[in-house]
């Protein structure tokens, strides 16, 4: 198992359409994902377990890989973070 | 292009049909804000929507012939607004039929669970569907 903490740093922070995006990369892959804020641990692959997390922009978040696939993974999903969603803000 | 046509229609044949009957666009509307978010045109996917002037003969007649076209064998999922009124009145008569499901209090957490689960049963899609929809409901003020 692999994890990390990133920044949300898009203005909109994870709202509906970046966890859509955000979901729809960790089901690519074939290992368990989890999205953790403060003590809620969400599945990555379910959007509205990531809405619960109500992340705003400045939040600190960890992801949590657990698989055959886990590398990719947890690189896939920061670079996605790191680049505001693909969102420009 | 031929190859990405066939593998989508086999995504189809085990995929859940959802239609919305709904009071007035309130169907459509969720239709287009849940295709908004997921950033995709959503398939097997249909809204009836009934208002005062609706013929309520000529609504059953579309509600009876989407049911049919959602149906790709792993069935229909039925979602109307208020339980009583009027759209879920008309659709009661499905809820005795084993691969239709219907569920009332329709809102977008409930349209996007559905949309995002339903590969599985229709009893699985269901209860993912009532769970969101209260899990959905959250008062943010702490007071």
């Amino acid at each position: 198992m692999i994890q990390k903490k990133v920044k949300i740093i898009n203005k909109l922070g994870l709202h509906a359409r970046a966890s859509s995006k955000l979901t729809q990369l960790a089901s690519l892959f074939s290992s368990e994902i989890y999205i953790i804020k403060k003590n809620k641990k969400v599945n990555a692959k379910n959007i509205m377990d990531i809405l619960m997390l109500a992340a705003s922009m400045g939040s600190e978040v960890e992801i949590q890989v657990n698989g055959s696939d886990e590398k990719e993974a947890i690189k896939q999903i920061e670079k996605l973070i790191k680049n505001y969603f693909d969102e420009g803000e | 292009m031929a190859q990405l046509k066939i593998i989508r229609n086999k995504e189809h044949l085990k995929m859940i049909g959802i239609l919305l009957v709904t009071h007035g666009q309130i169907g459509k509307s969720l239709i287009d804000c849940a295709s908004h978010i997921l950033g995709k045109s959503i398939n097997l996917l249909e809204c009836v929507p009934v208002d005062p002037r609706s013929d309520l003969q000529e609504c059953q007649k579309f509600i009876a012939n989407e049911i049919k076209n959602l149906n790709v064998g792993s069935g229909v999922l039925i979602m109307t607004d208020i339980y009583g009124a009027t759209p879920s009145n008309i659709v009661k008569k499905y809820t005795a039929q084993d691969n239709i499901g219907v569920i009332t209090g329709l809102n977008l957490p409930m349209l996007i669970q559905a949309i995002t689960n339903r590969d599985g049963t229709l009893s699985e899609t269901e209860k993912v569907c009532m769970q969101a929809a209260e899990d959905g409901i959250i008062k943010m003020n702490s007071k």
